[in-house]
């Protein structure tokens, strides 16, 4: 069965489609990662232009964290006055966001800068998840007695740099007093990735709310969801207006699979041995972020390809 | 605990029961909708006036089994047949030729630079066929010269000389004109949308009837597709007869589509608000289980 996504202008099995979903919400179901960064490359795998698969991660990534944001919001652990910061970095960022890829598209380059962005990314996120993995895997089995540093201790030194940025303001829910200056550049960044790499940016956000800023972990979470909802509808409707790129059949297509794949995901994490599957996510991680890099390095089998993705119109 | 897992298991299929159901619904709503504006009934190929020049002999009658095709949300290609009489011409071979709208293409070029590979030139590419097919019921040069061949405008050929090429990005080099080209019929024919001489789908029964068919890809441009069938009976023209096939999008996918162009900023809030609603409403079915 198939169906017709009208803005990538192609037909596509609707199974493929809901299944790559489905696929990538089990995995963010059982790993509490957002998955947003393995969706889109793997919407370019099967056909879909970078920019269209991008800009519909955003759109479907607006549902999938919607309402994760609004269960954090009613139990009180979004801290607003930091997500609001964050915000105004993210709202800016993705907008700019958007432009640079208007711009790059214009000039052909779209493609060749997303994928050397996810080749950075990906080996980023991979390497420190198998790394990770590796030591508690590792620790667990007793055979390594090298005590991997806690987070706690590290937050300690990071604190005092950004203490000694200007602009310090007391954020009373996380009860921290810090700088607006690294959380609204932390934002600009997250709300970059959005629009170039159709990512929530979770991956980043929560490691520099809790080690850098210094958060409690729960309120970095959910302050965290709470960004990404409005980034993310800001970087859909900037995409919308300005590229043209956001195609909603696709992001709803995704959006039921990934919301099952999730459910079953968060189930069978209970039955699975976390630290061991974190290995093997960092591996698909890592594989993906081969396959991008080769992409980039190997003689291409077309010299010539369409601007825009299809025949243009 | 059983049972309340299994009370739990049984809200979130009932709920993603009537998810699926709503979706549905709103689906087959917009659809019902659309369907008042356009017109699904397939046209009569004989509605189409056939263009038949006075200076050839008469005697070659076509027709198709559709003249028009709606892109709606469920298209993934169509298939056309086509039928015809070579009448009194005493034709020994078909040749068919489908001509699809000229479009403006943009091109990039790849380069090496450094390690990587990118975009080093961009072209502007004027008078490219979305489509471009060539039946013939025997191999071309068998049927007829090069010259004739020139002059009915029949092979990649008669392509590449109406194209107008304009670098706009990077040094215009008149050596990459052959590249271009090669470059733009090996996207086209992976696509399926370009092939000359194909012989499989044609043959001439009995010396009086021939059928065969075009593929219409699921990315099909809107616009007139134009169908020339010609005669030839030892080399020169004996008939001549051209069906036309409409394209066009046509139901939710066309509203979508032309929403997304024409009001950009409505589509994207919609787009928004639909996804919020959307994981809002799967989030609160599936609440039982999640936490």
């Amino acid at each position: 069965m198939n169906v017709y996504l009208p803005i990538a202008d192609m037909s596509i099995n609707i199974f493929l489609v809901v299944g790559i979903g489905g696929l990538v919400g089990f995995l963010s179901g059982l790993f509490g990662v957002g998955g947003g960064f393995l969706l889109t490359p793997l919407m370019m795998m099967i056909g879909i232009q970078p920019a269209v698969a991008a800009a519909s991660d955003s759109n479907q990534i607006v549902a999938s964290a919607s309402s994760g944001a609004f269960g954090h919001w009613r139990l009180g652990n979004v801290d607003l006055k930091m997500g609001i910061i964050i915000l105004l970095g993210g709202v800016s960022g993705g907008t700019v966001g958007v432009q640079l890829v208007k711009y790059l598209r214009a000039v052909g380059n779209f493609e060749f800068y997303m994928k050397l962005l996810y080749v950075l990314m990906l080996g980023l996120v991979g390497g420190a998840m198998f790394v990770e993995s590796l030591k508690v895997v590792l620790k667990s089995r007793g055979t390594a007695a090298t005590a991997a540093p806690g987070g706690g201790e590290m937050t300690k030194p990071k604190e005092g740099i950004l203490s000694r940025l200007p602009l310090q303001m007391n954020f009373d829910k996380s009860g921290i007093r810090t700088s607006l200056i690294f959380p609204f550049l932390i934002g600009f960044a997250v709300g970059v990735l959005a629009a170039m790499l159709g990512v929530g940016g979770g991956f980043i956000m929560v490691p520099s709310m809790i080690y850098i800023i210094g958060m409690p972990t729960i309120s970095a979470i959910g302050t965290d969801l709470f960004q990404i909802v409005i980034t993310s509808a800001n970087v859909t409707f900037m995409q919308a207006w300005q590229n043209h790129t956001v195609d909603i059949v696709l992001a709803l297509c995704l959006l039921i699979g990934s919301t099952l794949g999730a459910q079953i995901g968060v189930r069978a994490s209970k039955f699975f041995r976390g630290e061991q599957i974190r290995v093997l996510l960092s591996v698909i991680v890592l594989i993906m972020m081969v396959k991008l890099l080769l992409d980039l390095v190997l003689t291409p089998a077309d010299l010539i390809s369409f601007a825009k993705g299809g025949g243009g119109h | 605990m059983e049972t309340r897992a299994k009370k739990k298991r049984g809200r979130a299929r009932a709920g993603s029961l009537i998810l699926l159901l709503a979706l549905l619904g709103t689906a087959v709503m917009v659809r019902a909708q659309a369907g008042y504006e356009v017109n699904l009934e397939p046209k009569n190929a004989a509605d189409v006036p056939a263009a038949t020049p006075a200076h050839v002999p008469d005697g070659c009658v076509t027709d198709s089994s559709k003249a028009e095709i709606s892109v709606g949300l469920t298209y993934h290609g169509d298939i056309i047949e086509f039928f015809g009489t070579t009448g009194d011409t005493g034709a020994d071979a078909v040749v068919v030729i489908l001509r699809s709208p000229v479009e403006k293409v943009k091109l990039n070029q790849k380069g090496r630079v450094g390690p990587v590979w990118m975009s080093v030139k961009q072209h502007e590419v004027e008078n490219v066929p979305f489509m471009y097919k060539i039946h013939a019921s025997r191999p071309l040069a068998e049927i007829m010269s090069a010259e004739k061949a020139k002059e009915l405008g029949i092979g990649f050929d008669s392509i590449r000389s109406h194209l107008k090429i304009h670098t706009i990005k990077g040094l215009p080099d008149p050596a990459d004109e052959e590249l271009i080209f090669n470059g733009l019929v090996k996207l086209k024919k992976k696509q399926n949308l370009y092939k000359v001489d194909d012989q499989e789908r044609i043959s001439i029964k009995g010396r009086k009837l021939f059928k065969h068919y075009f593929t219409f890809p699921a990315a099909a441009k809107e616009g007139d597709y134009i169908v020339d069938t010609f005669l030839f009976r030892e080399g020169q023209l004996a008939g001549q007869s051209s069906d036309t096939i409409n394209v066009s999008k046509v139901g939710l996918e066309a509203k979508i589509v032309r929403w997304a162009n024409h009001y950009p900023k409505a589509y994207g809030i919609v787009a928004v608000l639909i996804a919020l609603s959307t994981g809002l409403l799967v989030g609160n079915i599936f609440k039982g289980g999640a936490h």
